[in-house]
């Protein structure tokens, strides 16, 4: 089942790359970009270059997010957990904003991001907490205050700040690969994997939440040190993702679902498969993103929404 | 400096709010009103404040918007904000004629002014025509019809003078950014396309209305000739960024000519456009 369900996320994560190469508001000959000279040959190899750390970049905030969702979702035993429904995307918007705002250097902005994403997780927690426990329903009201005072703080910075400042603040809301360089790809990289290996490290631990916080405590878990871990990794991603590619919602809801309802809910499976399923989704919107009204690039933060709402809307009737 | 050009996102916005809002009731041209000339004007944009000194009623104005800076003498007048107009201040003013952009000037502004009776002509811009009769219906409503008509024959005449020396030329494949990183271009609608096609160039763009931000993808091997750029200390910078490792430093792109055009002029539907329009078709020959 594990490593079946590994190998449909690679297929699935190779087809969309090689698809996302492929399309776009220009045409990409392979002929000419194999074998092309002059003028032709230039036009391809400049769009690869163009192309290639695009893709890459779609695919590490992808595969963060839908990550996080899905660890977030078996810690708070709460299928409607998100990064971006708890306010954790929104609080790296604002922490990765404000350094933008004060002038530190673009370096710093994952740092800020992760601040942002982890007080925002940490503020969200204690809202939602009722008698020692996370209360499922005072969550995502918590999650709901918290992204209203987010994008209250974003919306105030947009109408005060001018000119390119202004412009980053709508970088920030509706999320953007339109700016992807190889540098930026490799420097989202080991905060990717140093995240997701964490996560992956603890889905075992994971699987026993499910079946209670008293039972995985009795199993030997150590339930507060996990929980942390979970969250610190989580907001780690959330906010990495973030930093790079502003807000793109609702991809750390609709993937863990989906690869729930294919493969089941052993957290083994479930991280890995939502990190490489998630990396398609976002590689597949913004292939569609950038060819769909080409010259013109839609926002893909507003495409996930598109599609995300409706799905988020179905889980809502379905949950007891 | 120019609102357009300093902040495209925020003019797309205002005048997107523009489209859904509430609908723009255009000024009649000459009410009763207008029979004893304003003396009290506040214009709510570089433009209208360039267009009332041009038809010689700098004196009536008793407020202008943050980015009137010419001609010179507007920049002693009191500000009463920019894309967000302070109606307060305005009011305070006691202006007996308010002059808005029927795109770009804040629509919640305007109705406030004209719901609290004060006399608003909103004034088109959406192509060099409509600059013309911008021009006209500012100075019927300054009582100054004479002069306006004076004006927008003139520039009419140089206009016509261009279309002749253009007429059978090459047009070169042109994009003109009014924002270099995301790369904004003056798509179709616009006085800018017009500007454009007047003074002899194929705006790559003309099928996309508005100003299309356009992607790094299609900006790095769209085969243009012909860059035309606003340019002013405060846009310097950010161009020079583009050109040297952003979005305009790979491709064609790199390879064509460069028309720097002064931003406040280029970027704002007055009359200064006209002179501007003459200077590209003349750099084109």
């Amino acid at each position: 089942m594990r490593t079946g369900a590994i190998a449909v996320g690679v297929l699935l994560l190779v087809a969309a790359c090689t698809v996302a190469f492929l399309v776009g508001g220009v045409h990409l000959s392979i002929a000419d970009l194999v074998a092309g000279r002059g003028e032709e040959g230039q036009t391809a190899r400049l769009l690869a270059s163009l192309r290639a750390p695009r893709i890459g970049l779609a695919a590490l905030v992808g595969g963060c997010l839908a990550l996080a969702g899905a660890a977030l979702q078996a810690l708070l035993k709460n299928p409607l957990a998100d990064p971006f429904l708890l306010g954790t995307s929104g609080g790296a918007a604002v922490g990765a904003a404000g350094a933008a705002l004060l002038g530190l250097s673009p370096l710093l902005s994952p740092a800020a991001a992760f601040v942002g994403a982890a007080a925002a997780s940490l503020g969200v927690a204690l809202l939602a907490r009722r008698g020692g426990r996370l209360d499922l329903q005072r969550l995502l009201l918590a999650g709901l205050i918290a992204n209203a005072f987010f994008s209250a703080l974003l919306l105030a910075a947009f109408s005060i700040a001018s000119g390119e400042a202004a412009r980053s603040m709508l970088f920030w809301m509706m999320g953007s690969l339109a700016d992807a360089t190889p540098r930026k790809v490799a420097a989202l990289f080991p905060y990717a994997l140093a995240g997701a290996a964490v996560l992956v490290a603890a889905a075992a631990r994971l699987n026993l939440f499910s079946v209670g916080e008293e039972n995985a405590a009795a199993l030997g878990v150590d339930t507060e040190r996990t929980k942390r871990i979970v969250f610190l990794a989580s907001s780690l991603l959330t906010g990495v993702a973030v930093a790079f590619a502003g807000v793109i919602g609702f991809v750390g809801l609709l993937v863990p679902h989906a690869v729930r309802a294919a493969f089941g809910n052993d957290q083994r499976t479930l991280l890995p498969a939502s990190f490489l399923v998630g990396a398609t989704l976002v590689v597949a919107a913004d292939a569609v993103a950038r060819a769909a009204i080409a010259p013109v690039e839609l926002p893909i933060g507003a495409l996930t929404a598109a599609l995300g709402a409706p799905v988020f809307a179905w889980l809502l009737l379905r949950t007891p | 400096m120019s609102v357009i050009a300093r902040q495209p996102v925020l003019y797309a916005i205002a005048s997107f709010s523009l489209l859904v809002g509430c609908r723009a009731e255009r000024a009649k041209p000459a009410d009763r009103r207008s029979v004893s000339s304003p003396h009290r004007v506040v214009a709510l944009a570089p433009n209208l404040t360039e267009i009332v000194f041009a038809l010689g009623a700098g004196d009536s104005l008793v407020g202008v918007s943050e980015y009137s800076d010419f001609p010179d003498a507007a920049r002693r007048i009191a500000r009463v904000g920019g894309l967000e107009v302070d109606a307060e201040k305005v009011a305070a003013l006691r202006p007996d004629l308010v002059l808005a952009m029927a795109e770009g000037t804040a629509r919640g502004a305007v109705s406030m002014l004209q719901a609290a009776g004060l006399p608003v002509a909103v004034v088109p811009s959406g192509s060099l025509d409509a600059v013309l009769s911008g021009i006209r219906l500012v100075g019927a409503r300054l009582g100054r019809t004479e002069e306006a008509e004076r004006l927008a024959r003139d520039l009419e005449r140089r206009r016509a003078d261009v279309a002749r020396r253009v007429a059978g030329r090459r047009r070169p494949r042109t994009l003109l950014l009014v924002w270099p990183d995301p790369p904004q271009a003056a798509g179709g609608g616009t006085f800018l396309n017009d500007l454009l096609r007047e003074a002899g160039a194929d705006n790559l763009v003309a099928d996309r209305s508005g100003w299309p931000v356009l992607s790094p993808e299609y900006v790095a091997t769209v085969p243009v000739e012909l860059l035309v750029i606003p340019d002013s200390e405060q846009t310097r910078e950010a161009y020079a960024r583009a050109f040297r490792s952003g979005p305009l430093s790979r491709g064609p792109v790199t390879r064509a000519r460069v028309v720097r055009l002064d931003e406040s002029a280029l970027t704002r539907p007055g009359p200064r456009v006209f002179d501007v329009l003459e200077k590209l078709a003349e750099s084109l020959s």
